[in-house]
């Protein structure tokens, strides 16, 4: 449920379950509350792209500037852009766990070797990341919005005694702004064709699986990068794969991003997103068995968040024209209004509306939303300088 | 409705709305406790203590500082130059409490010495 609700991210069930988890510790054993969180993480990971897809698409008139997987809604091949992440993931996943034992034993290492360079690694990520903008303007927005979304993240981190800085903060950017972005441009979304076949290069597949677990690996090692700053890396890598291959990377990154963190808890005791912090809280010390188990348990949660999200998507793409968009999106606006307000109170909600204006600028000005992570990134730049 | 518009709204929002955000988390009042007051139920919350520095112990790039009053509580500093602390001071120490082997504990955000 938790990938289907836009701008609700796993960290903050996770953070639900850790605040219960003195109840739910009556039921069960640290282990099993672990591969609970895991599992359902892995889920989320696999169901996410289904809101992102079908919800917040932009007007037909600015497909061609928009992610590949609205241009696929648009024409009809909503369910076909899903099914494409959900192989990445698959892929990816398997591909991870084999990848994983070959990185523990190396991975203390390459971290001791780059901690004195994290700051001015991310620096080069972002300094990169402005200057492959198309055009002067543009540039100068994508840098303008990286560092207001900075300045936004100082000031909301560390902000005091607000409850869950994060939710209010990334709902508003990413989740409201496109959303509100979706209802100014009056969508259209035609009939969605279910295609059960999809044709793609095998080449193109593989360098999308293998750039994929790459750029998803180094958001387990770096702090304060992810899954966007993941995909710039990863395009770098590849050029220009197809529509297809894209969003199979995309899908692919989403999930290594997370799969990955578990060996960067075990291998150098650090956690990189809300999930394994919460796991690592709960079993305190990771050993290589329970790391087996909650490995095994992603594979087992992957295989059965494949049929799920398939089965989901066939049933979005079906519903997805009978329904009223805006209505759709007035109601998860609405949502994600009342969770804020629940979890984060008032200073939250009017964290939730600033950030939705920092969110809406990158897209009326033509500029990646990815500049907008500057409101992680820029902190720990910060921390790491 | 039109983008520049859509623009304005958005820039005009965020600008006021960081700034306004960055003044108030500067003049809110963070609550103090006494330290035998401080329970698992302040995790993660902002507090304010003062007390006397009965112990300090440097390392490189942290120190961890016990203050008495008369409970004790383990303060964390993560060091930026010098300490400016010494033991028997008077001190009023801003932080986060977090727990660590179990253990309450005052990670500090800032300290003035009264």
């Amino acid at each position: 449920m938790t990938g289907l609700i836009p701008g609700v991210h796993i960290n903050l069930v996770s953070i639900i379950l850790l605040s219960s988890s003195g109840y739910l510790l009556g039921f069960a054993t640290p282990l099993s509350l672990a591969i609970f969180i895991i599992s359902m993480s892995v889920t989320h990971s696999f169901l996410d792209s289904i809101p992102s897809i079908f919800l917040g698409a932009p007007d037909a008139a600015q497909a061609l500037s928009v992610l590949p997987g609205h241009r696929m809604l648009l024409e009809g091949k909503g369910f076909e852009a899903v099914k494409l992440t959900v192989i990445g993931s698959m892929l990816c996943l398997i591909l991870t766990i084999f990848f994983i034992p070959i990185m523990i034993p190396i991975l203390p290492a390459i971290y001791e070797f780059i901690k004195p360079y994290i700051g001015w690694i991310l620096v080069f990520v972002v300094t990169y990341m402005i200057l492959k903008t198309r055009g002067l303007n543009n540039k100068i927005w994508s840098a303008f919005v990286f560092f207001f979304a900075g300045a936004l993240g100082i000031v909301v981190l560390n902000f005091p005694n607000l409850d869950q800085p994060l939710f209010p903060m990334l709902s508003g950017m990413f989740g409201v702004s496109t959303l509100l972005l979706s209802l100014t441009a009056k969508v259209n979304v035609p009939i969605q064709v279910i295609e059960e076949t999809i044709v793609i290069s095998k080449l193109r597949m593989i360098k999308a699986l293998i750039a994929a677990v790459f750029s998803g690996s180094l958001t387990g090692i770096f702090p304060g990068l992810g899954a966007a700053q993941a995909a710039i890396i990863a395009i770098q890598m590849v050029g220009n794969i197809g529509m297809h291959a894209f969003m199979i990377l995309i899908g692919g990154i989403n999930t290594v991003n997370f799969i990955f963190s578990l060996a960067t808890l075990y291998a150098i005791e650090k956690a990189r997103n809300g999930a394994v912090i919460v796991v690592m809280e709960i079993l305190k010390d990771v050993n290589v068995w329970q790391l087996t188990v909650l490995l095994a348990s992603v594979l087992i949660a992957g295989s059965i968040a494949t049929f799920l999200a398939l089965k989901i998507a066939k049933g979005f793409a079906k519903v997805i024209t009978k329904l009223n968009y805006n209505y759709m999106c007035y109601s998860v606006i609405g949502l994600i209004f009342v969770m804020v307000g629940f979890f984060s109170g008032w200073w939250g909600l009017l964290i939730l509306v600033i950030s939705t204006g920092v969110g809406i600028i990158p897209a009326v000005v033509g500029v990646g939303r990815n500049n907008a992570m500057g409101c992680l990134m820029l902190p720990v730049i910060l921390y790491f300088l | 409705m039109k983008e520049k518009t859509l623009l304005k709204i958005a820039l005009i929002t965020a600008m006021i709305g960081t700034c306004v955000l960055f003044f108030v988390s500067e003049k809110i009042e963070i609550d103090s406790a006494t330290i035998d007051k401080i329970t698992s139920e302040y995790l993660e919350k902002d507090i304010k203590i003062s007390g006397y520095v009965t112990k300090i112990q440097e390392l490189d790039k942290v120190a961890y500082v016990k203050i008495a009053q008369p409970k004790t509580m383990d303060v964390v500093v993560f060091k930026d130059g010098d300490l400016k602390i010494k033991e028997n001071s008077y001190c009023e120490v801003t932080g986060m409490i977090e727990e660590y082997n179990g253990e309450l504990q005052l990670i500090a955000n800032e300290i003035k010495v009264k």
